[in-house]
């Protein structure tokens, strides 16, 4: 009896310090990696606004969505989360002379994190529309992408024409995010496939599950130049997209409003140029182009 | 050979099953996802082995209100989905009772780990529980009836005579919940858990190669749960040896 209850406690010892022994491996610090050190010297100019405790403005985000916010390896093999919402992010918390500290959620838990008062404010390629007003509160536009885009198999692309097309097909659009209100409104004879995340629409498209999905444009476009048998149809959905805003939680209970649009406000078309282009070559390198 | 190669590490085609392009690149958020994955099943099962010794001996008393209470425990985490345990247990349980945000190894965050945990050992523990007590009731009851009339108590029989026994009944199918857990837990990587299936999905949307990190998981938790199947059965053979039939 002694002997199979030593076997045993050999075999759990043995898990759990496989467990432990592996973390000597080159797996250091991830999220906090990410998060930056505050800029020494505040910009004098910004306006004056009440820091969040301890310095640190904790920002949450959905990184799996590139361009906008992204996992990335940087030179030193580290884990990083980059994109555009992520730098506008980190220009705030530089303007608030604080730490910015990445918090990745997934899309539809963003506002409900952030209302429990894990994150302070949310960045993520998010418009504007009434759930979410009803759960937060947001910021000025920083972003304006084009409409959003639809995208089919380039096999397929000659049989979509126009909207009227979609009747009876499956199109697919992100859970919880306006593309799933653009394929209710206007390709009312479509059923919808919502799903999670990005990659599992693109990988329901190519192998048939549906004929088209919904992309914002600035994605669409990365996933047609990654994949030569997906192809963007000339169908507008729109003359533009709901800008992108920041949001904080209901009523501003850390009084962040102010600053963040300040920092908006103080961006310049061309340092947004800079920040798109820098986290597009960012994406493609990423994607080993 | 080349060819071989190629086909695995160069494939033009990210939606294809068996682009592994990114695998030099990306090996790190695998390594790290199968020690995040380690951490969480393991630890989850070793804090469900406690509750689930009371939750089965609360089982067979004698008295029905307790009895109850347990049968009711092992109800309802058998009777709902681990997803929405989890949902539950994060946004509510662990709503209430705060966990600060530190960096367990630099990279579990406690914040995040410890629901994931406690939603995984709490589910374990009602499967772990009836476990131990077919384990318990396996044991031949003319062993209480010889220890009682030897004037042992019934905690004294129980603890003396009948778990140590049960434990050896037991101990396979416990390895086997390990095992069930390692698999189990992929489902945290929707609350942000660095784990294996987490990784994956991360090198998907990174890379936009959208199947062949799945692949790589799928084969990752392969290798670590048929070795450790095998080396189960080898622990049931050896341990069958000293039965006398």
């Amino acid at each position: 009896m002694k002997k199979f209850l030593a076997l045993a406690l050999a075999l759990v010892m043995a898990l759990s310090l496989a467990a432990c022994g592996n973390n000597s491996n080159p797996a250091p610090s991830s999220t906090p990696a990410a998060s930056t050190p505050a800029a020494s010297t505040p910009d004098a100019s910004t306006p004056d606004t009440s820091k969040p405790e301890g310095g640190v403005l904790v920002f949450g985000t959905s990184a799996d969505y590139p361009p906008f916010e992204f996992h990335i390896l940087d030179e030193n093999g580290k884990d990083k989360i980059v994109g555009i919402d992520v730098a506008v992010a980190q220009k705030v918390a530089e303007d608030m002379g604080c730490e910015l500290q990445i918090v990745d959620i997934s899309f539809e838990n963003l506002l409900t994190n952030m209302g429990r008062g894990d994150v302070d404010f949310v960045m993520a390629a998010m418009e504007l529309n009434d759930e979410r007003t009803n759960a937060a509160d947001c910021s000025d536009p920083y972003y304006q992408d084009q409409a959003p885009l639809i995208v089919v198999k380039k096999d397929n692309a000659g049989n979509f024409t126009s909207l009227a097309d979609f009747d009876g097909k499956t199109v697919g659009a992100q859970t919880a995010t306006t593309k799933v209100d653009v394929v209710n409104e206007m390709m009312p004879g479509a059923n919808l496939l919502p799903l999670v995340a990005v990659p599992e629409l693109v990988n329901n498209l190519v192998y048939d599950k549906c004929d088209a999905v919904v992309l914002d444009a600035a994605v669409a476009q990365k996933y047609v130049e990654t994949n030569d048998q997906l192809a963007i149809l000339d169908i507008s959905l729109g003359d533009a997209a709901e800008p992108y805003r920041a949001w904080v939680a209901k009523g501003d209970p850390k009084g962040l409003m102010d600053s963040i649009n300040a920092t908006i406000a103080s961006l310049t078309d061309e340092d947004m140029a800079a920040i798109v282009e820098e986290a597009n070559t960012l994406s493609s390198q990423a994607a080993g182009e | 050979m080349q060819a071989i190669f190629d086909f695995f590490f160069h494939n033009p085609d990210p939606t294809s099953f068996f682009n592994f392009s990114f695998l030099p690149k990306y090996a790190f958020y695998f390594i790290q996802g199968v020690e995040y994955t380690l951490m969480l099943s393991v630890t989850a099962v070793l804090l469900a082995v406690i509750p689930a010794l009371v939750l089965a001996l609360m089982r067979l008393s004698k008295n029905r209100f307790i009895r109850g209470l347990s049968g009711a425990y092992i109800a309802v985490f058998r009777s709902t989905p681990l997803l929405v345990q989890l949902f539950i247990l994060y946004y509510g349980l662990f709503y209430a009772i705060s966990v600060p945000a530190y960096f367990l190894f630099g990279f579990i965050n406690l914040k995040i780990f410890v629901p994931g945990v406690v939603a995984l050992a709490l589910n374990s523990s009602a499967y772990v529980a009836e476990i131990f007590r077919a384990g318990i009731l396996a044991v031949d009851a003319g062993q209480t009836e010889a220890a009682r009339s030897l004037g042992l108590t019934q905690w004294q029989a129980m603890k003396l005579v009948v778990l140590p026994q049960a434990i050896k009944n037991v101990l396979p199918a416990l390895a086997n919940e390990i095992i069930t857990m390692v698999k189990e837990s992929s489902i945290c990587s929707v609350m942000g858990m660095y784990e294996l299936m987490w990784g994956a999905k991360t090198v998907a949307t990174t890379t936009y190669v959208s199947l062949g990190p799945y692949v790589i998981a799928a084969l990752i938790y392969f290798c670590i749960n048929f070795p450790a199947s095998k080396a189960i059965e080898a622990i049931e053979r050896r341990m069958r040896r000293g039965d006398k039939r």
